[in-house]
């Protein structure tokens, strides 16, 4: 059984490679026309490897660049290697399948004109560069695509929400509490520092859970699930519990940086709302409706309730949601609505 | 010579283009023949100059407009199939006049002569265009992500430039749209969703002639933010707003018509130090946090039918306020959970009609 986080890397790979491949059997339709097997062969198992390369550079290796280093140095970083690995893998590649086909022993390809000849005039070089272009542009869209937020971009390309539609959604407010008191301490350029690192250490732990970043507004952070996605193993409601451990267990890291470890309520609320592009310089996919109101109020309890687990969640997601078994629901109040008179707030505790 | 605000804009985009030509097109040159002639040179120059020109023509003069509602991948899949046509033939004439000169023969000899349909069937001639066409794709898709994310954003999020947090001075303009729940009461919310839309889309670019930046779309508000000098200078902050409210004024018969409603815009403007930097690892956003947003947004709730657009005195103080606008003196306010008072002005515009 693959975890979440390893299915979402499997489909990264994918996508990677596909795309590669597509791009390495272009290449030979263009250059050479579809006279010989021969270079659409190359093409493949070249795009191939290298997509696989590129997959596992990126999600392994890479990973924790960006968060060390701009987007410009990673980029170079980056394109420096593939560089090199691709100077090396476009001739290898090339000597074996091509000793293979025309059936001679590899160094006697080596030697060969025809090999000696594609190195040192111009095929060469065009390969690579073609290579490096395409790499190029892959990471940038991908870099830029994370910015973006997830499937933002891609919204943005096909044109998705361009006209607004209704759809169901969960929200979950996450706040961190106590930000007047810790901004006056830290001053505002740490207590910024300090929001971004909160943030950053705990999208790991919204992503695993299938959850999308929909927004930052002041101290809150805003995540947002698709009915199904958010339903399926309770994951809305795992999101409060990874966040919570996640932070337990890199609390040190706060107490020696800012003296304070993080403490965060959340509030979830589910319902229709509408969805859209809006804007045209500075476009932004936004969500509006009643419900967005709602779980601000739901969140707004925390200043009059403390309940065990800092996790407030309305009546209307509950009877949608089939619980962990170790927790169950208990009523703290309620919150007004203007169709339905009220709406039940509950939070978790332990059976 | 006296350029328009957005002329000038214009010009430096195609001025950017240019000069990004100017510098690719001799790699190409460099990697496909090395420094054997400088013939390949001149003909990557001159083809880059001339595809600058095209892509600044159509983008400046053919893509502006309603085009822009046009949806996204329409829209690029529109330029690129118009920018293939356009780098195939400058491509090929340029090659073609670039042999006249060098064989001193006329256009039909070139054309006939076999060292050209060599060169048009090997594989320079195609790896050109890809080439071309490749730098073209990125530019157009470039040029065309900047403006759905906003044109600083992109440039500081690659560069990292507001990676670590700093202070700013900036000055913030909130805009309301008014009478919300009747709207969306009266016409359902996707109506609302459209009518906001089209607000936006009308005074998008007025913001940046005004050399605004469009900070962010919270429910009924737009924010929009400008470094102190900018939006001093001309009293550009100031003068957005009435344009915008003309703006709307102007269109009015057309809102009515699509939403049996009038637009009705509030504002408010305030200034002061804020910390500026980048939030999130996943959607990052470039974000201002400080108490000049608070109390931007509690001077918007002060507004009144009559005094729809409020400035603090901290902020008038500074700009040189034009002959057609007036300032009255509201007093003291007391921001609600502040312990600061703000004292806050009235802002109006000399009716034409008393001109």
């Amino acid at each position: 059984m693959l975890s979440v986080v390893q299915k979402r890397k499997w489909k990264i790979t994918f996508q990677i490679t596909v795309a590669a491949v597509t791009m390495g059997l272009i290449y030979p339709l263009i250059a050479d026309g579809t006279k010989e097997l021969l270079p659409f062969l190359n093409g493949f198992f070249i795009s191939l490897i290298g997509g696989l390369f590129i997959s596992l550079l990126e999600l392994e290796i890479f990973y924790s660049l960006t968060r060390k280093f701009t987007f410009i140095q990673s980029l170079i970083i980056k394109t420096l290697t593939y560089f090199l690995i691709f100077a090396i893998l476009i001739p290898t590649v090339l000597l074996f399948i091509e000793s293979i086909y025309y059936g001679r022993g590899i160094a006697e390809h080596f030697h060969s004109d025809q090999f000696q000849e594609f190195l040192y005039q111009e095929d060469f070089d065009v390969i690579l560069f073609y290579a490096l272009i395409f790499i190029g542009l892959t990471i940038f869209t991908r870099q830029i695509s994370k910015k973006l937020g997830q499937g933002v971009l891609a919204s943005y390309i096909s044109g998705r929400y361009h006209e607004p539609k209704e759809v169901e959604r969960i929200f979950m407010y996450l706040d961190l509490r106590g930000s007047t008191p810790i901004a006056e301490k830290l001053g505002g350029v740490d207590f910024h520092q300090f929001m971004h690192d909160f943030y950053a250490d705990i999208t790991e732990s919204i992503l695993a859970v299938k959850g999308t970043i929909y927004d930052y507004i002041g101290d809150k952070l805003i995540v947002a699930w698709d009915m199904r996605k958010g339903t399926e193993n309770s994951n809305c409601i795992l999101a409060y519990f990874n966040v919570k451990y996640k932070i337990i267990k890199i609390r040190e890291q706060y107490i020696n940086r800012y003296g304070i470890v993080p403490r965060f309520s959340t509030s979830f609320h589910c319902g229709k709302v509408i969805i859209g592009e809006l804007g045209d310089v500075k476009s932004q996919i936004v969500y509006q409706g009643e419900i967005l109101y709602q779980t601000a109020a739901i969140e707004k309890l925390f200043g009059s309730h403390t309940p065990e687990e800092d996790i407030l969640i309305s009546g209307t997601l509950l009877e949608r949601l089939k619980l962990p078994s170790l927790y169950k629901a208990e009523f703290v109040t309620e919150i007004d609505d203007l169709s339905e008179g009220v709406i039940p707030v509950y939070t978790l505790v332990e059976q | 010579m006296n350029l328009t605000l957005e002329q000038k804009r214009k010009l430096k985009n195609a001025k950017t283009l240019l000069s990004l030509g100017v510098i690719l097109s001799p790699i190409y040159a460099f990697f496909a023949d090395g420094f054997t002639s400088i013939t390949p040179y001149i003909n990557a120059l001159i083809i880059a100059i001339l595809l600058a020109g095209t892509v600044a023509f159509s983008e400046f003069i053919l893509f502006t407009g309603k085009v822009k509602k046009i949806k996204f991948y329409q829209l690029l899949l529109f330029r690129v199939l118009l920018y293939t046509t356009s780098v195939v033939i400058i491509i090929t004439v340029v090659m073609i006049v670039s042999r006249m000169f060098r064989f001193n023969l006329n256009f039909q000899e070139v054309l006939n002569s076999k060292e050209f349909k060599e060169y048009i069937y090997e594989q320079d001639y195609k790896t050109g265009i890809i080439y071309a066409l490749s730098l073209v794709g990125l530019v157009v898709f470039t040029l065309q992500m900047q403006r759905k994310i906003g044109p600083k954003v992109l440039v500081a999020l690659i560069s990292g430039k507001y990676k670590k947090p700093k202070k700013v001075e900036r000055i913030v303009l909130f805009i309301e749209l008014q009478s919300v729940k009747y709207i969306i009461e009266k016409n359902g919310r996707i109506a609302f969703f459209n009518f906001l839309n089209d607000i936006i889309f009308d005074i998008s670019e007025n913001i940046i002639h005004r050399k605004g930046e469009i900070y962010e779309y919270i429910e009924n508000q737009i924010l929009i933010t400008w470094d102190i000098d900018k939006g001093i200078d001309n009293a550009n902050c100031i003068r957005v707003f009435f344009e915008i409210k003309e703006l709307i004024e102007a269109n009015k018969i057309y809102y009515f018509e699509q939403y049996a409603t009038n637009p009705i815009l509030r504002a408010s403007l305030h200034a002061g130090t804020m910390v500026q930097g980048v939030i999130g690892e996943i959607k990052s956003e470039i974000k201002f946090y400080g108490d000049t947003m608070n109390t931007g947004a509690r001077i918007l709730g002060q507004t009144t039918e009559e005094d729809d657009f409020l400035i603090s005195e901290y902020l008038l103080e500074k700009i040189d306020l034009p002959a057609i606008y007036q300032s009255k003196n509201l007093g003291n306010f007391e921001l609600k959970g502040k312990k600061n008072i703000v004292k806050i002005f009235s802002l109006s515009s000399t009716p034409v009609n008393h001109l």
